[in-house]
Protein backbone atom coordinates (compact mmCIF):
# COMPACT_ATOMS: atom_id res chain seq x y z
CA UNK A 1 0.00 0.00 0.00
CA UNK A 2 1.33 3.35 -0.34
CA UNK A 3 2.06 5.13 2.07
CA UNK A 4 0.44 8.80 0.70
CA UNK A 5 -2.90 6.61 0.95
CA UNK A 6 -2.49 4.77 4.18
CA UNK A 7 -5.52 6.88 6.64
CA UNK A 8 -3.71 4.91 9.26
CA UNK A 9 -0.21 6.43 8.25
CA UNK A 10 -1.89 9.74 7.51
CA UNK A 11 -3.31 10.26 10.75
CA UNK A 12 0.13 8.88 12.42
CA UNK A 13 1.97 11.98 10.33
CA UNK A 14 -0.76 14.44 11.39
CA UNK A 15 0.44 14.02 14.92
CA UNK A 16 3.65 13.97 14.05
CA UNK A 17 3.31 17.17 12.16
CA UNK A 18 0.94 19.08 15.19
CA UNK A 19 4.39 18.08 17.20
CA UNK A 20 6.60 19.80 14.90
CA UNK A 21 4.45 22.97 14.74
CA UNK A 22 4.54 23.14 18.26
CA UNK A 23 7.60 22.74 18.89
CA UNK A 24 9.18 25.08 16.07
CA UNK A 25 6.71 27.72 17.82
CA UNK A 26 9.02 27.12 21.21
CA UNK A 27 12.05 27.44 19.09
CA UNK A 28 10.87 30.67 17.15
CA UNK A 29 10.77 31.95 20.63
CA UNK A 30 14.05 30.64 21.99
CA UNK A 31 15.67 31.95 18.85
CA UNK A 32 14.22 35.46 19.79
CA UNK A 33 15.37 35.43 23.16
CA UNK A 34 19.07 33.98 22.14
CA UNK A 35 19.01 36.99 19.71
CA UNK A 36 18.76 39.19 22.51
CA UNK A 37 21.71 37.45 24.32
CA UNK A 38 23.73 37.60 21.09
CA UNK A 39 23.65 41.38 21.25
CA UNK A 40 25.77 41.77 24.46
CA UNK A 41 27.08 38.01 25.21
CA UNK A 42 28.44 36.30 21.83
CA UNK A 43 26.28 33.95 19.88
CA UNK A 44 25.27 31.06 21.75
CA UNK A 45 25.76 27.62 20.56
CA UNK A 46 22.19 26.55 20.82
CA UNK A 47 21.60 28.67 17.51
CA UNK A 48 23.64 26.66 15.50
CA UNK A 49 21.80 23.37 16.79
CA UNK A 50 18.27 24.72 16.50
CA UNK A 51 19.12 26.04 13.08
CA UNK A 52 20.33 22.97 11.73
CA UNK A 53 17.33 20.88 13.39
CA UNK A 54 14.91 23.36 11.53
CA UNK A 55 16.85 22.28 8.48
CA UNK A 56 16.84 19.05 9.02
CA UNK A 57 12.81 18.44 9.22
CA UNK A 58 11.22 21.30 8.00
CA UNK A 59 10.85 20.26 4.82
CA UNK A 60 9.90 16.65 5.18
CA UNK A 61 6.35 17.92 7.26
CA UNK A 62 5.59 20.36 3.91
CA UNK A 63 7.95 23.60 5.22
CA UNK A 64 10.50 23.80 2.54
CA UNK A 65 10.98 27.58 3.14
CA UNK A 66 11.85 27.64 6.77
CA UNK A 67 14.73 24.38 5.79
CA UNK A 68 15.69 27.25 3.44
CA UNK A 69 15.69 30.33 6.13
CA UNK A 70 17.20 27.57 8.93
CA UNK A 71 19.78 26.08 6.39
CA UNK A 72 21.39 29.78 5.49
CA UNK A 73 21.46 30.85 9.37
CA UNK A 74 23.57 27.55 10.04
CA UNK A 75 26.03 28.08 7.12
CA UNK A 76 26.16 31.61 8.80
CA UNK A 77 27.34 30.16 11.78
CA UNK A 78 29.60 28.25 10.37
CA UNK A 79 31.12 30.23 8.07
CA UNK A 80 31.40 32.76 11.03
CA UNK A 81 29.39 35.82 9.67
CA UNK A 82 29.25 39.10 11.47
CA UNK A 83 26.99 39.16 14.38
CA UNK A 84 24.78 42.07 12.83
CA UNK A 85 24.22 39.48 9.73
CA UNK A 86 23.45 36.34 11.97
CA UNK A 87 20.87 37.96 14.05
CA UNK A 88 19.74 39.37 10.65
CA UNK A 89 19.36 35.65 9.33
CA UNK A 90 18.14 34.68 12.97
CA UNK A 91 15.34 37.13 13.10
CA UNK A 92 14.06 35.83 9.55
CA UNK A 93 14.06 32.51 10.24
CA UNK A 94 11.68 33.41 13.44
CA UNK A 95 9.24 35.78 11.21
CA UNK A 96 9.30 32.84 8.64
CA UNK A 97 7.65 30.28 11.16
CA UNK A 98 5.57 32.24 13.02
CA UNK A 99 4.42 33.35 9.32
CA UNK A 100 3.92 29.75 8.26
CA UNK A 101 2.90 28.35 11.27
CA UNK A 102 -0.46 29.77 12.46
CA UNK A 103 -3.46 27.21 12.55
CA UNK A 104 -5.09 28.83 9.34
CA UNK A 105 -1.33 28.31 7.18
CA UNK A 106 -0.90 24.77 8.59
CA UNK A 107 -3.78 23.68 6.96
CA UNK A 108 -2.81 25.61 3.43
CA UNK A 109 0.59 24.51 4.06
CA UNK A 110 2.24 21.90 0.76
CA UNK B 1 9.93 -29.31 19.46
CA UNK B 2 8.29 -31.22 16.18
CA UNK B 3 5.38 -33.17 18.10
CA UNK B 4 3.91 -34.62 15.43
CA UNK B 5 2.81 -38.40 15.23
CA UNK B 6 6.28 -40.67 13.38
CA UNK B 7 5.17 -42.13 9.99
CA UNK B 8 3.08 -45.43 10.06
CA UNK B 9 6.05 -47.15 8.99
CA UNK B 10 4.07 -50.24 8.09
CA UNK B 11 2.67 -48.55 4.98
CA UNK B 12 5.90 -46.77 3.67
CA UNK B 13 7.40 -50.25 4.07
CA UNK B 14 5.79 -51.86 1.66
CA UNK B 15 6.58 -49.22 -0.77
CA UNK B 16 10.38 -49.87 -0.17
CA UNK B 17 9.26 -53.17 -2.04
CA UNK B 18 7.77 -51.28 -4.97
CA UNK B 19 9.52 -51.98 -8.18
CA UNK B 20 10.06 -49.71 -11.08
CA UNK B 21 6.10 -49.94 -12.73
CA UNK B 22 4.39 -49.15 -9.70
CA UNK B 23 3.21 -46.09 -9.87
CA UNK B 24 3.28 -44.40 -6.45
CA UNK B 25 1.20 -41.58 -6.13
CA UNK B 26 1.85 -39.50 -3.28
CA UNK B 27 4.56 -41.32 -1.28
CA UNK B 28 4.61 -38.12 1.08
CA UNK B 29 1.05 -39.15 2.05
CA UNK B 30 2.11 -42.47 2.94
CA UNK B 31 4.09 -41.35 5.07
CA UNK B 32 2.08 -39.08 6.73
CA UNK B 33 3.78 -36.03 6.01
CA UNK B 34 0.81 -34.33 3.67
CA UNK B 35 0.47 -32.50 6.83
CA UNK B 36 3.90 -30.13 5.92
CA UNK B 37 3.50 -30.45 2.48
CA UNK B 38 4.86 -27.16 1.19
CA UNK B 39 1.58 -26.58 -1.09
CA UNK B 40 -0.20 -27.63 -4.37
CA UNK B 41 1.54 -28.02 -7.73
CA UNK B 42 -1.00 -28.57 -10.80
CA UNK B 43 0.90 -30.79 -13.17
CA UNK B 44 -0.51 -30.92 -17.37
CA UNK B 45 1.39 -33.36 -18.98
CA UNK B 46 0.98 -36.35 -21.80
CA UNK B 47 -0.02 -39.77 -20.08
CA UNK B 48 2.83 -41.22 -20.46
CA UNK B 49 4.95 -38.59 -18.82
CA UNK B 50 1.80 -37.15 -16.05
CA UNK B 51 2.74 -40.44 -13.54
CA UNK B 52 7.06 -39.89 -13.60
CA UNK B 53 5.93 -36.31 -12.74
CA UNK B 54 3.69 -36.80 -10.07
CA UNK B 55 6.09 -39.45 -8.08
CA UNK B 56 9.07 -36.23 -8.62
CA UNK B 57 6.67 -33.87 -7.12
CA UNK B 58 5.65 -35.25 -4.56
CA UNK B 59 9.21 -36.78 -3.90
CA UNK B 60 10.12 -32.74 -3.41
CA UNK B 61 7.82 -32.15 -0.61
CA UNK B 62 4.58 -31.33 -3.14
CA UNK B 63 1.07 -32.44 -2.91
CA UNK B 64 0.56 -33.11 -7.27
CA UNK B 65 -2.82 -32.45 -8.67
CA UNK B 66 -4.10 -33.14 -12.23
CA UNK B 67 -3.65 -29.54 -14.04
CA UNK B 68 -6.44 -29.83 -16.36
CA UNK B 69 -9.00 -30.32 -13.50
CA UNK B 70 -7.59 -28.08 -11.15
CA UNK B 71 -10.08 -26.04 -9.90
CA UNK B 72 -9.23 -22.37 -8.27
CA UNK B 73 -9.86 -23.76 -5.00
CA UNK B 74 -7.03 -26.11 -5.36
CA UNK B 75 -5.00 -23.30 -4.22
CA UNK B 76 -2.21 -24.29 -6.50
CA UNK B 77 1.16 -22.79 -5.99
CA UNK B 78 2.97 -23.94 -9.13
CA UNK B 79 1.99 -25.34 -12.02
CA UNK B 80 3.62 -27.29 -14.23
CA UNK B 81 2.85 -27.96 -18.20
CA UNK B 82 4.40 -29.66 -20.67
CA UNK B 83 5.15 -27.54 -23.64
CA UNK B 84 3.13 -30.03 -26.12
CA UNK B 85 0.30 -30.11 -23.68
CA UNK B 86 -0.31 -26.01 -24.21
CA UNK B 87 0.79 -25.35 -27.86
CA UNK B 88 -0.67 -22.29 -28.08
CA UNK B 89 0.44 -20.99 -24.33
CA UNK B 90 -3.17 -20.47 -23.15
CA UNK B 91 -2.75 -22.44 -20.26
CA UNK B 92 0.46 -20.55 -19.46
CA UNK B 93 -1.44 -17.09 -19.75
CA UNK B 94 -4.65 -18.01 -17.48
CA UNK B 95 -2.55 -20.15 -14.84
CA UNK B 96 0.37 -17.60 -14.63
CA UNK B 97 -1.94 -14.68 -13.11
CA UNK B 98 -1.90 -16.87 -9.83
CA UNK B 99 0.72 -19.40 -10.26
CA UNK B 100 4.09 -19.53 -10.35
CA UNK B 101 4.33 -21.55 -14.20
CA UNK B 102 7.48 -23.72 -15.09
CA UNK B 103 6.75 -24.91 -18.59
CA UNK B 104 8.66 -27.92 -19.38
CA UNK B 105 10.14 -29.61 -22.82
CA UNK B 106 10.23 -26.02 -24.71
CA UNK B 107 12.05 -26.18 -27.67
CA UNK B 108 14.79 -24.47 -27.07
CA UNK B 109 14.43 -21.53 -29.56
CA UNK B 110 14.47 -17.48 -28.89
CA UNK B 111 10.91 -17.05 -30.36
CA UNK B 112 9.86 -20.18 -28.15
CA UNK B 113 11.37 -18.76 -25.24
CA UNK B 114 10.14 -15.28 -25.85
CA UNK B 115 6.51 -16.46 -26.71
CA UNK B 116 6.58 -18.36 -23.02
CA UNK B 117 8.38 -15.11 -21.35
CA UNK B 118 4.98 -13.39 -22.93
CA UNK B 119 2.81 -15.55 -22.11
CA UNK B 120 4.09 -15.26 -18.81
CA UNK B 121 5.57 -18.19 -18.11
CA UNK B 122 8.40 -17.98 -14.63
CA UNK B 123 10.75 -21.17 -15.31
CA UNK B 124 11.47 -22.65 -18.28
CA UNK B 125 13.06 -26.45 -18.25
CA UNK B 126 14.39 -27.34 -21.88
CA UNK B 127 16.23 -30.22 -23.00
CA UNK B 128 17.12 -33.30 -20.29
CA UNK B 129 15.09 -33.45 -17.37
CA UNK B 130 15.84 -33.35 -14.25
CA UNK B 131 14.28 -33.46 -10.73
CA UNK B 132 16.88 -30.74 -9.34
CA UNK B 133 16.09 -28.41 -11.63
CA UNK B 134 12.80 -28.73 -10.88
CA UNK B 135 13.19 -28.62 -7.07
CA UNK B 136 15.52 -25.18 -7.74
CA UNK B 137 12.46 -23.70 -9.70
CA UNK B 138 9.47 -24.63 -6.93
CA UNK B 139 12.24 -23.73 -4.34
CA UNK B 140 12.28 -20.28 -5.83
CA UNK B 141 8.23 -20.50 -6.11
CA UNK B 142 8.34 -21.00 -2.30
CA UNK B 143 10.24 -17.98 -1.98
CA UNK B 144 8.10 -16.06 -4.15
CA UNK B 145 4.90 -17.03 -2.29
CA UNK B 146 6.42 -16.67 1.02
CA UNK B 147 4.92 -12.70 2.42
CA UNK B 148 7.08 -10.06 1.30
CA UNK B 149 9.84 -10.00 3.86
CA UNK B 150 9.95 -7.53 6.19
CA UNK B 151 13.06 -5.69 6.59
CA UNK B 152 14.39 -4.41 9.79
CA UNK B 153 16.04 -0.78 9.63
CA UNK B 154 17.80 1.18 12.06
CA UNK B 155 17.16 4.68 11.65
CA UNK B 156 19.54 7.11 13.19
CA UNK B 157 18.59 10.67 13.83
CA UNK B 158 19.21 13.26 16.81
CA UNK B 159 15.79 15.08 15.94
CA UNK B 160 13.47 12.62 16.83
CA UNK B 161 10.62 14.47 15.28
CA UNK B 162 12.79 13.29 11.62
CA UNK B 163 13.17 10.60 13.04
CA UNK B 164 9.88 9.51 13.78
CA UNK B 165 8.87 10.45 9.92
CA UNK B 166 11.39 8.13 8.17
CA UNK B 167 9.64 5.76 11.11
CA UNK B 168 6.09 6.20 9.80
CA UNK B 169 6.96 6.16 6.32
CA UNK B 170 8.92 2.78 6.87
CA UNK B 171 6.41 0.94 8.73
CA UNK B 172 3.42 2.23 6.72
CA UNK B 173 5.43 0.15 3.55
CA UNK B 174 5.79 -2.70 5.56
CA UNK B 175 8.72 -2.77 7.41
CA UNK B 176 10.19 -2.74 11.21
CA UNK B 177 12.09 0.25 12.32
CA UNK B 178 13.87 1.15 15.57
CA UNK B 179 15.12 4.45 15.79
CA UNK B 180 17.78 5.70 18.09
CA UNK B 181 18.62 9.38 18.34
CA UNK B 182 22.03 9.38 19.84
CA UNK B 183 24.93 8.56 17.81
CA UNK B 184 26.11 6.38 21.01
CA UNK B 185 23.50 4.17 20.77
CA UNK B 186 24.01 3.17 17.25
CA UNK B 187 26.44 0.45 18.16
CA UNK B 188 24.18 -1.36 20.58
CA UNK B 189 21.53 -1.29 18.51
CA UNK B 190 22.95 -2.58 15.39
CA UNK B 191 24.24 -5.71 17.84
CA UNK B 192 20.44 -6.36 19.36
CA UNK B 193 18.21 -5.38 16.67
CA UNK B 194 20.50 -7.29 13.68
CA UNK B 195 18.87 -4.21 11.01
CA UNK B 196 19.03 -5.05 7.58
CA UNK B 197 20.24 -1.35 6.88
CA UNK B 198 20.69 1.82 8.39
CA UNK B 199 19.27 4.87 7.72
CA UNK B 200 21.62 7.93 9.36
CA UNK B 201 21.42 11.71 9.19
CA UNK B 202 24.88 12.69 8.02
CA UNK B 203 24.98 15.76 10.97
CA UNK B 204 24.91 14.37 14.61
CA UNK B 205 25.77 16.80 17.39
CA UNK B 206 27.84 14.19 19.05
CA UNK B 207 29.56 12.42 16.22
CA UNK B 208 29.13 12.73 12.27
CA UNK B 209 27.23 10.36 10.74
CA UNK B 210 30.69 8.98 8.84
CA UNK B 211 31.86 8.38 12.08
CA UNK B 212 29.67 6.25 13.14
CA UNK B 213 29.94 4.74 9.74
CA UNK B 214 33.56 3.86 10.04
CA UNK B 215 32.41 2.58 13.85
CA UNK B 216 29.68 0.09 12.44
CA UNK B 217 32.19 -0.64 9.92
CA UNK B 218 35.09 -1.97 12.81
CA UNK B 219 32.76 -5.36 13.43
CA UNK B 220 33.06 -7.69 10.88
CA UNK B 221 29.51 -8.76 11.05
CA UNK B 222 28.22 -5.54 10.05
CA UNK B 223 30.86 -5.14 7.24
CA UNK B 224 28.45 -5.71 4.66
CA UNK B 225 25.60 -3.99 5.85
CA UNK B 226 24.31 -1.06 4.17
CA UNK B 227 24.27 2.15 5.39
CA UNK B 228 22.14 4.99 3.66
CA UNK B 229 22.83 8.78 4.36
CA UNK B 230 20.10 11.56 4.54
CA UNK B 231 21.46 15.19 3.83
CA UNK B 232 20.93 18.04 2.84
CA UNK B 233 21.80 18.92 -1.35
CA UNK B 234 24.21 21.51 0.02
CA UNK B 235 26.53 18.90 1.40
CA UNK B 236 28.29 17.85 -1.63
CA UNK B 237 32.10 17.57 -0.44
CA UNK B 238 30.53 15.40 2.67
CA UNK B 239 28.86 13.46 0.03
CA UNK B 240 31.99 12.33 -1.47
CA UNK B 241 34.04 11.81 1.73
CA UNK B 242 30.98 9.56 2.28
CA UNK B 243 31.69 7.39 -0.36
CA UNK B 244 35.13 6.70 1.36
CA UNK B 245 33.34 5.31 4.29
CA UNK B 246 31.44 2.72 2.79
CA UNK B 247 28.06 4.98 2.70
CA UNK B 248 26.27 3.24 0.23
CA UNK B 249 23.59 6.07 -0.83
CA UNK B 250 22.47 9.08 -0.09
CA UNK B 251 18.99 10.57 0.41
CA UNK B 252 18.36 14.10 -0.16
CA UNK B 253 16.26 15.91 2.03
CA UNK B 254 13.57 16.67 2.35
CA UNK B 255 11.94 13.23 0.98
CA UNK B 256 8.45 12.41 0.18
CA UNK B 257 7.50 9.15 2.36
CA UNK B 258 6.72 6.71 -0.97
CA UNK B 259 9.97 7.51 -2.39
CA UNK B 260 12.14 7.46 0.66
CA UNK B 261 10.21 3.48 1.53
CA UNK B 262 10.97 2.71 -2.01
CA UNK B 263 14.97 3.59 -1.74
CA UNK B 264 15.12 1.24 1.46
CA UNK B 265 12.86 -1.25 0.71
CA UNK B 266 15.30 -1.35 -2.86
CA UNK B 267 18.77 -1.50 -1.06
CA UNK B 268 17.47 -3.81 1.98
CA UNK B 269 15.73 -6.81 -0.97
CA UNK B 270 19.49 -6.01 -2.46
CA UNK B 271 21.68 -6.52 0.87
CA UNK B 272 19.41 -9.69 2.10
CA UNK B 273 20.02 -11.14 -1.07
CA UNK B 274 23.52 -10.91 -1.30
CA UNK B 275 23.89 -12.36 2.53
CA UNK B 276 22.32 -14.63 1.35
CA UNK B 277 24.27 -15.61 -1.19
CA UNK B 278 27.39 -15.37 0.85
CA UNK B 279 25.73 -17.31 4.02
CA UNK B 280 23.92 -20.19 1.96
CA UNK B 281 25.09 -23.43 0.26
CA UNK B 282 23.42 -22.63 -3.22
CA UNK B 283 22.62 -26.18 -3.92
CA UNK B 284 19.82 -26.95 -0.51
CA UNK B 285 20.03 -22.69 0.50
CA UNK B 286 21.21 -23.79 4.01
CA UNK B 287 23.56 -21.99 5.94
CA UNK B 288 27.31 -23.25 4.75
CA UNK B 289 29.82 -24.73 7.00
CA UNK B 290 31.61 -21.31 7.46
CA UNK B 291 27.96 -19.29 9.01
CA UNK B 292 27.15 -22.54 10.66
CA UNK B 293 30.49 -22.27 13.13
CA UNK B 294 29.72 -18.46 13.44
CA UNK B 295 26.07 -18.80 14.43
CA UNK B 296 27.18 -21.69 16.74
CA UNK B 297 29.91 -19.74 18.57
CA UNK B 298 27.05 -17.16 19.23
CA UNK B 299 24.61 -19.37 20.53
CA UNK B 300 27.54 -21.24 22.61
CA UNK B 301 28.23 -17.60 23.98
CA UNK B 302 24.26 -17.25 24.32
CA UNK B 303 23.62 -20.84 26.12
CA UNK B 304 26.69 -20.01 28.83
CA UNK B 305 25.03 -16.90 29.80
CA UNK B 306 21.08 -17.84 30.14
CA UNK B 307 21.99 -21.77 30.90
CA UNK B 308 19.68 -23.02 28.16
CA UNK B 309 21.05 -26.34 26.66
CA UNK B 310 22.26 -26.36 23.35
CA UNK B 311 22.83 -29.39 20.89
CA UNK B 312 24.88 -30.27 17.89
CA UNK B 313 24.19 -32.83 15.50
CA UNK B 314 26.65 -33.93 12.84
CA UNK B 315 24.45 -36.57 9.92
CA UNK B 316 26.44 -38.06 7.10
CA UNK B 317 24.51 -39.82 4.07
CA UNK B 318 25.43 -43.59 3.94
CA UNK B 319 27.23 -45.11 1.52
CA UNK B 320 26.67 -41.54 -0.78
CA UNK B 321 29.39 -42.31 -2.69
CA UNK B 322 27.44 -45.54 -3.90
CA UNK B 323 24.48 -43.27 -4.92
CA UNK B 324 27.06 -41.14 -7.03
CA UNK B 325 28.84 -43.92 -8.59
CA UNK B 326 25.54 -45.68 -9.06
CA UNK B 327 23.17 -42.96 -10.14
CA UNK B 328 25.60 -40.36 -11.02
CA UNK B 329 26.50 -37.16 -9.73
CA UNK B 330 22.48 -34.97 -10.77
CA UNK B 331 21.14 -38.16 -8.22
CA UNK B 332 23.65 -37.18 -5.54
CA UNK B 333 22.75 -34.16 -5.86
CA UNK B 334 18.29 -34.55 -5.55
CA UNK B 335 19.44 -36.81 -2.57
CA UNK B 336 21.15 -34.13 -0.53
CA UNK B 337 18.23 -31.84 -1.58
CA UNK B 338 15.54 -34.24 -1.05
CA UNK B 339 17.18 -34.67 3.28
CA UNK B 340 18.10 -30.83 3.43
CA UNK B 341 13.68 -30.50 2.82
CA UNK B 342 13.37 -33.23 5.33
CA UNK B 343 15.65 -31.49 7.92
CA UNK B 344 14.25 -28.18 7.23
CA UNK B 345 10.64 -29.69 7.35
CA UNK B 346 11.27 -31.75 10.64
CA UNK B 347 12.58 -29.16 12.38
CA UNK B 348 11.72 -25.73 14.19
CA UNK B 349 11.99 -23.06 12.73
CA UNK B 350 14.84 -21.95 15.04
CA UNK B 351 16.80 -24.91 14.75
CA UNK B 352 19.64 -23.84 12.63
CA UNK B 353 20.46 -26.41 9.86
CA UNK B 354 23.30 -26.41 7.51
CA UNK B 355 24.91 -28.03 5.03
CA UNK B 356 28.63 -28.98 6.67
CA UNK B 357 30.17 -30.11 3.41
CA UNK B 358 29.76 -32.86 0.73
CA UNK B 359 27.20 -35.19 2.14
CA UNK B 360 26.95 -34.25 5.59
CA UNK B 361 24.79 -31.51 7.52
CA UNK B 362 25.34 -29.70 10.83
CA UNK B 363 22.24 -29.10 13.14
CA UNK B 364 22.04 -26.50 15.70
CA UNK B 365 18.99 -27.40 18.42
CA UNK B 366 18.61 -24.89 20.91
CA UNK B 367 16.96 -25.42 23.70
CA UNK B 368 17.42 -28.69 23.81
CA UNK B 369 19.16 -31.14 25.36
CA UNK B 370 21.01 -34.81 23.70
CA UNK B 371 17.97 -36.78 24.98
CA UNK B 372 15.47 -34.84 23.20
CA UNK B 373 17.66 -34.27 20.56
CA UNK B 374 18.71 -38.05 20.31
CA UNK B 375 14.54 -38.55 19.85
CA UNK B 376 13.87 -36.16 17.62
CA UNK B 377 16.75 -37.00 15.04
CA UNK B 378 16.13 -40.52 15.51
CA UNK B 379 12.91 -40.09 14.14
CA UNK B 380 13.72 -37.49 11.07
CA UNK B 381 16.61 -40.46 10.51
CA UNK B 382 13.40 -43.12 10.48
CA UNK B 383 10.90 -41.20 7.84
CA UNK B 384 13.92 -39.98 5.75
CA UNK B 385 14.61 -43.51 5.29
CA UNK B 386 11.32 -44.34 4.12
CA UNK B 387 11.21 -41.54 1.28
CA UNK B 388 11.42 -43.31 -1.60
CA UNK B 389 14.10 -41.39 -4.37
CA UNK B 390 14.01 -41.61 -8.02
CA UNK B 391 17.13 -42.36 -10.55
CA UNK B 392 15.05 -43.06 -14.03
CA UNK B 393 12.27 -45.32 -13.35
CA UNK B 394 14.25 -47.07 -10.31
CA UNK B 395 13.15 -46.28 -7.07
CA UNK B 396 15.99 -46.60 -3.92
CA UNK B 397 16.07 -45.61 -0.24
CA UNK B 398 18.50 -43.66 1.27
CA UNK B 399 19.41 -43.44 5.45
CA UNK B 400 21.98 -41.43 6.80
CA UNK B 401 23.60 -41.91 10.42
CA UNK B 402 24.37 -38.89 12.52
CA UNK B 403 26.29 -37.83 15.96
CA UNK B 404 24.59 -35.82 18.70
CA UNK B 405 26.39 -33.85 21.23
CA UNK B 406 25.23 -31.30 24.17
CA UNK B 407 26.87 -28.51 25.25
CA UNK B 408 28.97 -28.64 28.59
CA UNK B 409 31.26 -25.80 30.41
CA UNK B 410 34.66 -27.15 29.25
CA UNK B 411 33.31 -27.21 25.50
CA UNK B 412 34.15 -24.52 23.03
CA UNK B 413 32.77 -24.77 19.28
CA UNK B 414 35.62 -27.03 17.78
CA UNK B 415 35.38 -29.53 21.20
CA UNK B 416 31.17 -29.64 20.75
CA UNK B 417 31.89 -30.35 17.16
CA UNK B 418 34.74 -33.12 17.33
CA UNK B 419 32.33 -34.76 20.14
CA UNK B 420 29.96 -34.68 17.51
CA UNK B 421 31.66 -35.72 15.21
CA UNK B 422 32.90 -38.79 17.18
CA UNK B 423 29.80 -39.44 17.98
CA UNK B 424 28.41 -39.91 14.09
CA UNK B 425 31.98 -42.29 13.59
CA UNK B 426 30.42 -44.47 16.21
CA UNK B 427 27.23 -44.80 14.55
CA UNK B 428 28.64 -45.39 11.36
CA UNK B 429 31.17 -48.47 13.03
CA UNK B 430 27.97 -49.49 14.66
CA UNK B 431 26.20 -50.34 11.65
CA UNK B 432 25.02 -46.77 9.92
CA UNK B 433 21.44 -45.72 9.64
CA UNK B 434 21.43 -45.13 13.44
CA UNK B 435 21.83 -41.75 15.82
CA UNK B 436 24.89 -42.24 18.75
CA UNK B 437 25.51 -39.86 20.95
CA UNK B 438 28.84 -38.10 22.99
CA UNK B 439 27.75 -39.09 26.23
CA UNK B 440 27.64 -42.75 25.18
CA UNK B 441 30.04 -42.94 22.60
Amino acid sequence: MSAATDAAFQDRMAKLRAKFCERSLEQADLLDRLAETSRTAGLPPQVRSIAHTLAGSAGLYGFCDITEAAAALEDGVVAGAPTAEVLTLIDGLSRIIRHRITPAAEAASD
Amino acid sequence: MNDSSPPHLGESARLNGAGPSDRIDDPADELGLKARMRGTVAVTAAEDRAGELFSIVASLGYQPIDGRTAGTGDKVVASLIQAACDPHLELTRSQSKHAYVVLLDLPNTFEQRLAAARAGAHGVISGEFSPNELGAWLSECDKLSQQRPSYTILIVDDDDLAGEFYAAALEAAGMHTHLVTSASQVLAAVETQRPDLVLMDMHMPDASGLEVAQLIRQSRAALAMPIIFLSAERDRQVRFNARAVGGDDFITKPIDPDELAAVVRLRAERAVTLRRLMERDSLTDLLNHASFKARLAEEMERSRRTGAPLTVCILDIDHFKAINDTWGHQVGDYVIQALARALRRSLRQNDVVSRYGGEEFAILLLDTGIDHAEVVIDRIRSQFSEIPMLAGDTRFTVSFSAGVASNRADLDTVSIINEADVALYQAKRGGRNRVATARRA
